[in-house]
């Protein structure tokens, strides 16, 4: 009786955060004048795949795919960008006494609380002194904030034995081989999180690009997608919109379908051990 | 020679550190003092002068910027403390469930949080528009025949279920991380001296985990103080004041009315205030902990 409640509770959720999805891809499936009809139609007949020719055939001038690749190299090169410096940082964090470490470490963490909008000058002005305006430089460099990486790996790093190091570096392993052939696979969960969480955020950021990019063919997903919804008609072209929408994030769902299975067995694993 | 060891070993640990140092000096640490001494500076296009603390003056007398917290202000009191209770709520249902349902009800959940919020923005503003919501025909049904779906009023309400689309599901995926790292033997001992499952996971498992619902709360609260994307999209289907919230009047005094310092100080003290929200929700936090003998 009671697991039954608990399936209605998770269903009635699942339905909230599903249907949305669903209504989106219906959509991006029905000839633009059937889409606003009544009543609702959740597989759509007649059943068209126009609106996905245009968005790839670069319909009016806002070249989707090339957007995606973008946001592809962008979101891609923050991660690893993230990853390479904040582990073997949060390495030594957790690993190494040094004077003024907890208070360098709690600093750091403490830039965390510093909300975006407050950088937005700053760097806009450095970028421009640096030339950097309107490039893809511009993206990849200042959203780079390893920052929440070594805050969230150092707290995995504590978790490895001591002892598990210290037989390690009497064998006569150097510091740099304990990171890379001992600790990094023992963390492994916690830096795919870290790369994913890093990557979508640089996926999803809007305001930054919005700023720096004017070309175009320089335009990341987010940036891309504003201007084709402001391109067409929100009623009269909704499928065309949702086509465009659709084909921006069913790749990344899809690899998060492959990554998330992953992900939760190497957390439970990690633990479990 | 053990010290010469010692030295050489302090050495790497700082090689170690270097590519992190670098990036941060460059991304973090220089903005910020680049930032307080162009906050110091008055502006008329690209002349600038320097005027103390003037600009901070005029922002405590500017009414347009305070009133610009009101909508942080009813998300950090009404959606957050909600949305992190539901997040618990489901975490625990995920314990309870069989593991195989369980895992493909966290991915259907955590979905929105891979999805760009400007999707979710454009999806979202299709429900709530008048023309096309597919909530239209329940709406006729209970009665609201024609009745305007996206006004201004509803826009606070519009953005609460957005966010509570977005970040639910990720939210509820952290408790549940942290909440496979509580030994089962102490959620066992409790259910063998009769505490029933609910019982068992708020007053056994939730203490265990309250570090993590902390920072929770204010990863939240910070988000809710800087919240522009979800309210920027509605601003295409509804007109909203420029301060509609602090991030998008920092935005357009910033880049529409070209006012660079202004808004780098406005920056400035939404960072002060942003501290100061999470300092107190730490001393909050620690404070009942404490009153509770944890």
């Amino acid at each position: 009786m009671s697991s039954f409640l608990y399936s209605l509770f998770m269903c009635i959720l699942a339905l909230f955060w599903f249907l949305p999805i669903l209504w989106m891809f219906s959509t991006s499936f029905k000839p633009n004048q059937m889409a606003a009809s009544y009543p609702i139609r959740w597989i759509p007949s007649p059943w068209t795949w126009e609106n996905y020719v245009t968005v790839v055939k670069v319909g009016r001038g806002i070249d989707i795919p090339k957007a995606f690749s973008n946001s592809v190299i962008v979101s891609t090169l923050v991660a690893i960008g993230v990853l390479l410096t904040a582990t073997p940082a949060a390495y030594i964090f957790a690993r190494v006494k040094f004077r003024g470490r907890d208070i360098l470490f709690w600093a750091i963490v403490a830039t965390l609380a510093l909300p975006v909008q407050m950088f937005y000058v700053p760097v806009y002005i450095i970028v421009d002194r640096m030339g950097l305006l309107d490039t893809l430089p511009a993206l990849i460099l200042p959203p780079i904030s390893p920052a929440l990486g070594v805050f969230l790996l150092r707290q995995f790093m504590l978790s490895i034995p001591g002892e598990l190091e210290d037989a390690a570096r009497i064998d006569g392993c150097s510091r740099l081989r304990f990171l890379v052939s001992i600790a990094v696979p023992l963390v492994k969960p916690a830096l795919v999180s870290l790369g994913l969480i890093t990557f979508l955020s640089s996926w999803n950021n809007l305001m930054w690009p919005l700023l720096v990019i004017r070309t175009p063919s320089k335009m990341t997903l987010p940036l891309a997608l504003a201007r084709f919804q402001g391109t067409y008609h929100f009623v009269f072209e909704a499928g065309t919109i949702m086509a465009g929408v659709t084909f921006a994030i069913m790749p990344v769902i899809v690899l998060f379908a492959f990554l998330h299975t992953w992900i939760i067995r190497g957390v439970s694993l990690s633990i479990e051990k | 020679m053990i010290r010469t060891r010692r030295g050489r070993s302090v050495f790497k640990a700082y090689l170690f550190l270097a590519p992190f140092l670098v990036l941060f000096v460059f991304v973090v640490v220089y903005p910020i003092i680049f930032g307080v001494r162009l906050s110091l500076y008055g502006q008329r296009g690209a002349r600038m002068w320097y005027v103390g603390f003037s600009n901070y003056r005029t922002i405590l007398g500017d009414p347009r910027f305070w009133e610009a917290f009101k909508i942080p202000l009813f998300l950090l009191l009404v959606q957050v403390p909600l949305m992190i209770f539901l997040a618990i709520l489901i975490a625990f249902v995920y314990e309870r469930m069989p593991r195989g349902r369980a895992a493909f009800y966290r991915f259907i959940h955590y979905l929105p949080y891979t999805i760009p919020a400007i999707v979710a923005g454009i999806v979202w503003s299709y429900i709530f528009s008048d023309s096309m919501s597919p909530l239209r025909p329940l709406l006729d049904l209970l009665g609201f025949v024609g009745v305007r779906i996206l006004n201004r009023e509803h826009v606070p309400l519009v953005l609460l279920v957005i966010i509570f689309w977005e970040f639910t599901g990720y939210t509820a995926f952290v408790v549940f991380s942290a909440l496979l790292a509580v030994p089962r033997e102490y959620a066992e001992q409790a259910q063998i001296d009769g505490a029933t499952f609910w019982q068992t996971a708020f007053f056994i498992k939730l203490p265990l985990v309250r570090g993590v619902i902390t920072m929770l709360f204010i990863f939240n609260a910070i988000g809710a103080l800087q919240v522009f994307n979800e309210p920027w999209m509605l601003g295409a289907l509804v007109v909203l004041p420029p301060n509609y919230t602090p991030a998008m009047y920092i935005y357009n005094s910033a880049f529409a009315y070209g006012r660079f310092t202004y808004a780098t100080a406005m920056g400035l003290v939404l960072a002060c205030i942003t501290f100061l929200i999470s300092l107190y929700v730490l001393r909050m936090a620690s404070r009942q902990l404490l009153a509770r003998g944890w």
